[in-house]
């Protein structure tokens, strides 16, 4: 479930980042006609998840009536923006049945996914005859026990997987990439800081978790209930604090380390509090972890999901970057840079990091795919996912009750496989170009 | 190499009782009264005041049961209005709203009059009597008062107090008590609100509270074995952990050891014909599989293999046939095995395909070691050089894989467990989570960690031992 | 059924929405005998019979059971003073050897065992023992504290001295139901599960009042023992009068029990269910899943499946040559539950009191496509119900009641007159309350574990959003679903009902001190009015005096619509046809396994 911990070999020096060093590896995947059939893919699948309502919505996107023309789809992102206003009898009118339509231009599936074909509930097999007006009607794909077209709940769960994938990646690789580049870059011999200071450090940590989240836990708390935006602000605001706090502690001390007791440097050790805690996150098997910490989650969406996998999903990239680290540390620029007198930071955030992230790119696209799998097993399992969202491993989850319905288990099955096959693909290549050395000959 | 070993060793001490806390952390932050929903399982039908009384007992008979009573932890970092009694509230919904009002307001004394206020009122609401045509309005009232005791915000509180208003300005003289306590309840109220010293929420306060806290005794009898009972059918967790793990270890060792068996070989024979269509063939089928998620594979064979309607050629479900206990010993195992092979194979096939490639992977590297060169320049057969020579080296990292591979087996075999109704621990865990089961479920949690984390050490120490190139200081 | 027919008394419990492992039901109703498989010659003892259960039960413990499936197993090893006849669906006497004989006010029951009634080791089973049973229901501290309130009328057992098995049983009150309920739960051996009669100089007096009993150390002792582990799931500790014994329990697979060979229910003459057993073995098999617990069945290791999925049940009809068919007779007796979904009457603490208005309610109820409902969520197996009184409960259902009909324009103008409106033309109305404006969300919780809940919600939510009322489904564990209706945090929510063939006592759901009290009664219901009809119906001890009554409050229930009624699903349940002499009916679990035997040349499981 947990993405792939392979670590890819790392390119040789010759080929760390430069001027063109991206174009380089961009001109390597395109000779590799497999690995651009995955990149294609991946856009495709990408414009599905984009396009979604356009390729299956209960609306046309063009249409006629009483004279009048209308632009159903748009008009419905319209009045979600506030800038439209439906009539009121068409604000919830079936457009397929209820009105005549004098001339219509319609998406080619004509549901959303959660729309239940009183026709043709119980599992309408995609062979079989189906209850339809025409064969524009049709559920290309079967339906659900339900009604719910399948074909409809796949475009659309692309998008939720997709989203899911990307964002939980996202932030997976924010933490992962700054956590690992500190272990890696300071390892336990690097950092120095006054006793005075480190003292500092811990009361600043201590008093930053205390105005940051104690202080502000009901703040945090509203914001959660009412916007997930504003949650995301406020969450920021104290980790600002936080680090805030922190670092004026550190530069509080500074006049103190005067003092010679207190002056004293010791080395932090970094890498060995980073590592612990990469440890102990994945010693705990992730989907359970998952599992229970959704259990304790009172709002189930699939933001919450998003959030979670991804502040849990950081160790891979983290470690990986770590590795990365620990080999870029020693390298000369990066000396050069420290003995010409650059604070480690500028020259991590400067130097380091920006030098050691076109390996990460391969851990990237192999977590998307884990985080896929992860959601599509979550779905499955009936954890964490609304009722009101079509999933692929909710699909799926349907043919767990009605084996028979085979299109139940295969469609939504392969389209879980494809997406991560094509992440996947597009990682070894990915690897292949950074390192052209591992192609096999 | 002797001290890496014992730093090691040294360090997992911490980092296991970061897990427990962790755990801890987790399951005391479950939403919702557990205690409530227990105690309340019980007592279905109490209306007079004596079972009010009855009930609140029994409340706290199951909270102490569950251990959910007194300090959290052995210190709390709060601020000056917090404090250090208020884990004495008897209900957590109450006790959470008190606290939200502290953050507010900062002045613990008001507060607390203000909640004792409201307590006697809701007191006085439920001994109340009135002549029956009131009944309505006296239950609404009665529930209004008990809303008010674990309301917080303004205007929840402004709403329950102008609703029963509303009630009494109808009955004045039947309501005449409540009156009384309503303006008590204002009075307190305005006192909390007037003299509020938010200032003192911003100054921070360490309280210790010592070894008789909740998760001193939870680790203590967590590790004494002592897991609690389950909240589904009281029986202890470690009988219902015990019952299921053999079932769990059983069919991990067993997949780990046919993946082994299939991953070895399959990576050789793909670096000996490194470059052919063989070669080409076990890679895509590989990278395919491995592509597959574990439980989509399982359903998939499902359909197709335990379905009469396409092939039954193993059991639906479940471990055993039916009597299978009164076999003799052989024909009970071939039982065993007819119900397992179906989920042996969908369990190791999780390792296989993530194995293999490792070994391939491996072994490439190995071969374009200088050493094999020369082996194969002094004209040794190429299957000696491999199964020889190669293998030996790249087999370590292989082993060593097993820490990697360990939590994938356990979270696969959640949902794998649950396809093929297998009792154990991952199934176990699944329906302690539609339960919210969580002494099964925190248990569960944290004993596969803990294993998981010696799983990790043992590997990294096999590693340490058999490959003394390794830096230790780096890893 | 019974869960010491607690459930089929006082109301019978809730079962929220079809908890999936729903087990609790109860049942009555009409008797389908099987068409092939009816009795051909005399019966004989062998074979096995393997019936499916969705879940272990927590125990086999005769009181410290909470799971409904341990209700189906415990029936075949404890015995009732009355039980349910499937033809009649009158209670009889099981234990006892005639009806009680009840005095003059109502409040004392005199019965006698039956002469051959006999514990395993042949010792009588006598007053004392019922005596016995009692005091162990009403102890205080015991695990099952639920069950002391039902029971806590019961005053005092006296047994005559001169005839240990006989005895009085006097309650505190009258009430309509009381003879049922004495004769209404397990009776178990004094002398098995209190060897050292730790409970003897206790009195039923002292264990009805806390106070006179607190820390007695010989209840401590007692309670300590007959909790012990031994009780719940050894096959040493599970001792009763019934026809099998509990031999074997592999967790999460299967529970085996062995008929006793020497049973004194084969000496009764009087021929009926209670008194017959021919199989040498049932096996209960656990499986979660009902799907893979129907492939099993069609691969022949399961013989008995409750609950079978609507739409597999309509192809085995449907289809002929099914293979279920070659093997299997599907059974749909009528149940007596009905489901519904409650809507919260009374202003919620911190939420919009949207469903305080009863125009809303009733629009809601409008918009509730309930024929669609039992067409795809039950395929057709249900029928429209008015109320929360069965159509089976002859003497008490009103039928002069309508169903609220499906009429979306209805509901529309109802919105209207409630001053819902669409002012913001954004699909879903609103109104301004308090000085804001609220869109007409409900939030419809369900139960997580439910396998029809889902789609009974997408029907509703689909139909509601043509009338602009958004319904936000949330799937809640079922102990937290409960909590939240206690403390009538909710909008609204799906549940199920048992019912039995006796009159219903609706105290517990529909009285307002169970409103306040956290009782069952979430929807807020009644007034002083529908209290005191309430209670008059339960000192009314005559069934044609009670019938105004309760046709009474069925109209004003659904006047006030507190919860939409749906339907009473049928049940669905298939059997294996080499069984002969199966009756089944909708008293749960809808069938009686003790009555099963199999024709020697059909025989699947050799007599050992």
């Amino acid at each position: 479930m947990s993405p792939p911990e392979t670590h890819p070999p790392l390119p040789p020096p010759e080929l760390r980042p430069g001027p063109g060093f991206y174009r380089q590896v961009w001109q390597r995947m395109r000779k590799k006609p497999l690995t651009m059939f995955a990149y294609r893919m991946v856009v495709f699948l990408a414009l599905v998840a984009l396009l979604a309502d356009f390729m299956a919505y209960n609306k046309p996107l063009y249409c006629k009536y009483k004279g009048e023309t209308y632009f159903p789809l748009f008009g419905d992102y319209l009045s979600k923006l506030g800038l439209y206003r439906w009539d009121a009898d068409l604000i919830n009118a079936d457009w397929r049945t209820d009105l005549e339509l004098e001339a219509a231009f319609w998406p080619p599936i004509r549901y959303l996914p959660n729309d239940l074909d009183y026709n043709n509930p119980r599992l309408t097999s995609p062979l079989d005859d189906q209850r339809v007006e025409n064969w524009k009607y049709w559920h290309f794909l079967g339906t659900d026990r339900d009604g719910r077209d399948v074909l409809s709940g796949l475009i659309h769960g692309t998008r939720i997987s997709l989203t899911i994938g990307l964002v939980a990646v996202g932030i997976a690789t924010l933490i992962g990439i700054l956590i690992g580049a500190m272990a890696g870059y300071f390892g336990d011999d690097r950092l120095q800081l006054s006793v005075i200071g480190i003292a500092f450090l811990i009361l600043g940590i201590v008093l930053g978790y205390f105005y940051g989240f104690q202080v502000r836990r009901y703040v945090l708390a509203d914001a959660l209930e009412n916007n997930l935006l504003r949650f995301a602000g406020q969450a920021l605001l104290s980790l600002l604090i936080l680090v805030g706090t922190s670092v004026a502690a550190v530069f509080l001390a500074k006049p103190l380390e005067r003092i010679p007791v207190l002056g004293q440097k010791r080395y932090i050790w970094v890498d060995i509090i980073f590592s612990r805690i990469i440890e102990i996150l994945n010693s705990i098997p992730a989907l359970l972890l998952i599992i229970t910490i959704l259990a304790i989650t009172e709002q189930q969406s699939i933001y919450t999901i998003m959030v979670i996998l991804g502040l849990l999903g950081w160790t891979g990239i983290a470690r990986y970057m770590r590795g990365e680290m620990l080999r870029t540390r020693s390298m000369e620029y990066i000396q050069a840079a420290r003995s010409l007198g650059y604070s480690e930071w500028r020259v991590l955030f400067r130097h380091a990091i920006p030098n050691s992230l076109a390996p990460v790119l391969v851990v990237i696209a192999f977590a998307v795919a884990g985080a896929v799998v992860t959601e599509a097993a979550l779905s499955f399992l009936g954890i964490g996912v609304p009722e009101d969202v079509m999933t692929w491993g909710k699909l799926l989850k349907s043919a767990r009750t009605d084996v028979e319905a085979w299109w139940l288990s295969v469609f939504p099955g392969i389209a879980i496989f494809l997406t991560v096959t094509f992440m996947n693909l597009l990682g070894e290549g990915l690897q292949d170009a950074l390192n052209p050395r591992t192609r096999i000959e | 190499m002797l001290r890496y070993i014992l730093r090691r060793l040294l360090i997992i001490v911490p980092t296991m009782f970061a897990i427990m806390s962790l755990s801890f952390l987790i399951s005391r932050n479950t939403p919702g009264d557990l205690v409530d929903a227990l105690a309340s399982a019980t007592d279905e039908e109490r209306s007079s005041a004596r079972s009010r009384d009855q009930a609140k007992k029994e409340y706290q008979r199951v909270k102490t049961e569950l251990g959910l009573d007194g300090p959290v932890f052995y210190f709390s970092l709060t601020s000056l209005a917090q404090p250090d009694t208020l884990h004495r509230i008897l209900k957590r919904n109450e006790r959470q709203a008190l606290d939200q009002m502290i953050a507010r307001y900062g002045n613990w004394p008001e507060i607390s009059a203000y909640y004792h206020a409201v307590c006697a009122a809701e007191e006085a609401a439920f001994a109340l009597k009135t002549p029956p045509d009131l009944l309505n309005e006296t239950n609404n009232v009665r529930l209004y008062f008990n809303t008010l005791r674990y309301v917080a915000t303004e205007r929840e509180i402004e709403f329950n107090l102008a609703a029963i208003d509303s009630v009494t300005a109808l009955h004045p003289a039947e309501m005449a008590p409540l009156t009384v306590e309503l303006n008590n309840i204002r009075a307190k109220r305005r006192a909390m609100v007037e003299d509020a010293t938010p200032w003192k929420t911003y100054v921070p306060a360490l309280h210790w509270y010592g070894f008789n806290n909740q998760f001193h005794r939870w680790m203590w009898n967590f590790l004494t074995l002592d897991w609690g009972k389950s909240f589904q059918d009281r029986r202890p967790v470690r009988t219902k952990i015990a019952e299921a793990l053999p079932w769990s270890i059983f069919m991990g060792f067993l997949s780990f050891v046919i993946a082994y068996l299939i991953a070895i070989p399959v990576g050789v024979y793909s670096v000996r014909k490194r470059g052919t269509w063989q070669d080409r063939a076990v890679t895509t089928v590989l990278f395919l599989a491995y592509s597959i998620p574990s439980f989509v594979m399982a359903m998939l064979v499902m359909t197709f293999f335990c379905n009469p309607e396409f092939f039954y050629l193993f059991p639906t479900s479940g471990v055993a046939s039916d009597g299978a206990e009164n076999w003799p010993f052989w024909e009970r195992m071939l039982d065993y095995a007819h119900h397992l092979i179906l989920p042996t194979l969908v369990f190791s096939y999780i390792g296989v395909a993530f194995l293999s490639r490792q070994m391939r992977v491996g072994m490439i590297d190995t071969v374009d070691m200088d050493y094999i060169r020369t082996a194969r320049a002094k004209g040794l057969r190429e299957r000696t050089v491999i199964w020889k020579h190669a293998m030996r080296n790249s087999i370590l990292p292989i082993i060593t894989h097993l820490a990697n591979l360990l939590p994938r087996i356990v979270s696969g075999a959640v949902i794998l467990e649950i396809i093929f109704a297998i009792p154990g621990v991952g199934r176990l865990a699944i329906q302690a989570n539609f339960a919210y089961d969580q002494p099964v479920l925190i248990a569960i949690l944290t004993l596969t960690a803990i294993l998981t984390l010696l799983g990790i050490l043992l590997s990294d120490i096999l590693y340490a031992v058999a490959d003394p190139r390794i830096s230790f200081s780096k890893r | 059924m019974k869960k010491n027919l607690l459930l089929a008394l006082f109301t019978a419990g809730l079962l929220l929405i079809f908890t999936g492992c729903g087990s609790e039901e109860n049942g009555g109703g009409e008797t389908t005998t099987t068409n092939d498989s009816t009795s051909s010659g005399e019966p004989v003892f062998g074979d096995w019979i393997r019936v499916h259960t969705p879940s272990d039960p927590d125990a086999l413990h005769p009181y410290a059971t909470t799971h409904g499936s341990a209700n189906m197993i415990k029936e075949l090893m404890f015995q009732y003073l009355y039980d349910f006849d499937i033809d009649t669906k009158q209670m009889t006497p099981v234990l006892a050897k005639d009806y009680a004989i009840v005095s003059e006010d109502g409040l004392a029951f005199t019965f006698e065992m039956r002469d051959e009634a006999t514990w395993d080791d042949g010792s009588p089973i006598t007053g004392y023992d019922y005596a016995f049973s009692v005091k162990c229901i009403l102890n205080p501290i015991s695990e099952s504290p639920h069950l002391r309130g039902y029971y806590s009328f019961i005053t005092e057992v006296q047994v005559d001295p001169n005839n240990e098995r006989r005895f009085t049983v006097l309650t505190e009150e009258p009430f309509f139901l009381s003879e049922f309920a004495v004769a209404g739960f397990e009776i178990i051996s004094k002398e098995f599960y209190d060897p050292d009669g730790r409970l003897d100089n206790i009195t039923i007096a002292q264990l009805r009042d806390d106070s006179l009993i607190a820390d007695n150390p010989y209840l401590t002792a007692f309670n300590k023992a007959f909790h012990d582990e031994k009780f719940k799931r050894d096959p040493e500790g599970i001792y009763g009068s019934g026809p099998y014994r509990f031999v074997n329990w592999t967790t999460g697979d299967n529970i085996t029990l062995e008929r006793k060979k020497e049973w004194w229910g084969y000496k009764v003459p009087k021929k009926g269910w209670p008194f017959e057993a021919y199989a040498d073995k049932v096996i209960f098999k656990s499986i979660p899943d009902r799907s893979t617990a129907l492939r099993a069945a069609q691969a022949g290791e399961i013989d008995v499946i409750r609950d079978v999925p609507g739409d597999e049940f309509t192809k085995y009809i449907e289809e002929k040559d099914h293979p279920i068919n070659q093997d299997f007779a599907l059974h749909r007796p009528q149940s007596y539950t009905y489901v519904y979904l409650g809507l919260n009457a009374c202003p919620p603490p911190g939420r919009t009191p949207v469903l305080a208005d009863k125009k809303v309610r009733r629009a809601l109820a409008h918009l509730t496509n309930v024929n669609q409902i039992i067409e795809t969520v039950y395929n057709g197996y249900g029928q429209p119900i008015v109320g929360p009184i069965s159509p089976l409960n002859v003497n008490e259902y009103n039928d002069n009641l309508k169903p609220v009909p499906f009429d979306i324009d209805k509901a529309k103008s109802l919105l209207d007159e409630a001053g819902w409106t669409d002012s913001d033309a954004d699909g879903v109305r609103d109104k301004v309350i308090g000085g804001k404006k609220v869109p007409l969300e409900i939030e419809f919780m369900i139960s997580s574990s439910s396998q029809t809940a889902p789609s009974m919600a997408a029907i509703l939510t689909n139909e509601a959003k043509k009338a602009g009322v958004r319904i936000n489904v949330v799937k809640k564990e079922f102990s937290k679903l409960t909590e939240q209706l206690k403390s009538h945090n909710f909008d609204m929510f799906g549940a199920a009902f048992n019912g039995s063939p006796l009159p219903k006592d609706l105290k517990q759901v529909w009285h307002t001190d169970s409103w306040v009290n956290r009782g069952s009664n979430y929807t807020c219901f009644g007034n002083a009015h529908t209290d005191s009809l309430i209670m008059q119906i339960r000192v009314t001890l005559n069934p044609d005096d009670r019938k105004p009554l309760y046709h009474e409050i069925q109209e004003i229930i659904q006047d006030e619509q507190p919860m939409i009624f749906l339907m009473a699903p049928e049940e669905r349940m298939i059997i294996h046809k080499r069984f002969a002499n199966v009756n089944t009916s909708s008293i749960r679990p809808g069938f009686k396994v003790q009555q099963f035997w199999t024709p020697a040349e059909k025989r699947k499981f050799d007599a050992n």
